[in-house]
């Protein structure tokens, strides 16, 4: 799209002048990776220029000059840059020390390893994603100490696995409009409608995966309707156990477009401006058995 | 140095760093991916993956991840560089250190952080087993670890 289409398209659901301007002006970030240094030591040893997170202990706000990427934080895996928002759907999900977990697509690793920090490296994380994507992936794993993680290559549209998890990370490839303008440039809405059935296939076969009860989150970095409120719209017409649940998390945000009924709009659409940082959308489902 | 398995290697980490690894994590020898350390408890009955992260393969040798996780359990053979060692170490570049040890693997620490591993040719210099993609051109200076004395 040319931006001044983008900007009209983008003016249905925010103040599109705002959501551009922070996208530009995103504040580095970065998350303390508890599986190596507590928040308390890290506090005690670093002496990187950043600001602590009203609603995460482990998250930063970078206010410094330095690359993070050569800093002797980075190098000893003491920190994982991330944006803010995106730190948001493991929250969402809130997996516990000794929990069975399905990150369904897992690469980079960002979530995954903020997943296995949340579970202590307890209990059983998968990290799945296609084998030409598992290249950024493992590095974290490594860089970061998580032994808790197994790796599979299973494409998440056939996921194979059913009734089996407690918790479920869907974070969905998508047209990824609240990350980058340069998104914008090749974004059409015929674009977001076919990711969005990439997206239906792939929260079908997540939720399947789910175990009785289970939890999952469904997250991407976009704000085209079509591949959020649209997708989880989709799923509990399809799937008659999914009920969507209140994300309890103290963060600002919208609710889902209210076009889409009162249990679609009790997910989140997270802007740029609402955080200084990316734009997210996140569903929690549950299966209700 | 050659590891066919998870115990030959465990045994070298005792004998070389007294180094005992914590009850519930494990080395397990894959057929592709080398020697690899995970949490015993894994769940693995239904699901058929890579656990945790390589070790050690023939092809790359040991992984200095592993020994920044593992690495402040060690007892011996841990050498303390200075700050402008431990840039030159996370840059790849040898450091020259004349240690009264054997020749073979030491751990590197600064300021009781744990860098990871390098290798001691016995005549005073440490090489960087880091690849290229993994170094690091670090420009800013770290506290010491409270209560660690390495």
């Amino acid at each position: 799209m040319e931006e001044k289409e983008f900007r009209d398209w983008l003016s249905a659901y925010t103040d599109a002048d705002l959501f551009i301007s922070t996208i530009l002006h995103q504040r580095p970030s970065f998350r303390v990776n508890t599986l190596k240094i507590s928040n308390e030591t890290f506090d005690a040893v670093s002496n990187l220029e950043c600001k602590k997170c009203a609603w995460y202990a482990d998250a930063r706000i970078f206010e410094g000059k330095a690359q993070l990427g050569n800093t002797f934080e980075y190098f000893l895996g003491y920190i994982h840059p991330q944006s803010l928002s995106s730190m948001l759907p493991p929250l969402a999900l809130a997996p516990e020390e000794g929990d069975y977990v399905l990150d369904i697509c897992a690469s980079p690793g960002s979530k995954t390893t903020q997943l296995a920090a949340l579970m202590k490296n307890t209990g059983t994380l998968i990290a799945n994603d296609l084998p030409e994507r598992e290249i950024a992936l493992i590095p974290n794993i490594a860089r970061l100490g998580v032994i808790n993680v197994i790796c599979t290559n299973k494409d998440a549209k056939n996921y194979p696995l059913k009734n089996e998890f407690k918790k479920v990370l869907v974070d969905a490839p998508c047209t990824a409009l609240g990350s980058s303008l340069n998104a914008s440039k090749r974004f059409s809405v015929e674009m977001a409608r076919k990711m969005g059935e990439i997206q239906k296939r792939i929260i079908a076969n997540a939720y399947d995966a789910l175990a009785e009860n289970g939890v999952l989150v469904y997250s991407t970095c976009t704000v085209a309707e079509e591949e959020c409120e649209g997708v989880i719209s989709w799923l509990l017409e399809n799937r008659q156990s999914a009920k969507v649940e209140e994300i309890t998390l103290n963060v600002p945000h919208e609710r889902g477009l209210a076009e889409y009924g009162s249990e679609v709009a009790k997910t989140w659409r997270v802007y740029p401006q609402h955080l200084g940082s990316e734009g997210f959308y996140l569903a929690r489902i549950k299966k209700v058995v | 140095m050659e590891f066919k398995n998870g115990p030959e290697l465990r045994k070298y980490l005792q004998e070389r760093f007294e180094l005992s690894l914590p009850k519930d994590v494990q080395l397990s020898k894959t057929k592709k991916h080398g020697i690899r350390v995970s949490l015993k408890s894994l769940k693995t009955d239904r699901v058929f993956g890579l656990p945790g992260f390589m070790v050690y393969s023939k092809k790359t040798g040991l992984n200095f991840y592993f020994f920044q996780l593992f690495g402040s359990l060690a007892k011996k053979n841990v050498i303390a560089l200075d700050e402008k060692d431990a840039k030159l170490y996370a840059s790849g570049l040898h450091v020259k250190k004349k240690l009264s040890i054997d020749k073979g693997l030491v751990i590197l620490a600064h300021k009781g952080h744990i860098l990871g591993h390098g290798i001691y040719d016995g005549k005073g210099s440490i090489s960087c087993p880091l690849r290229q993609k993994r170094r690091r051109e670090i420009t800013n200076s770290i506290l010491p670890w409270p209560g660690r004395n390495i």
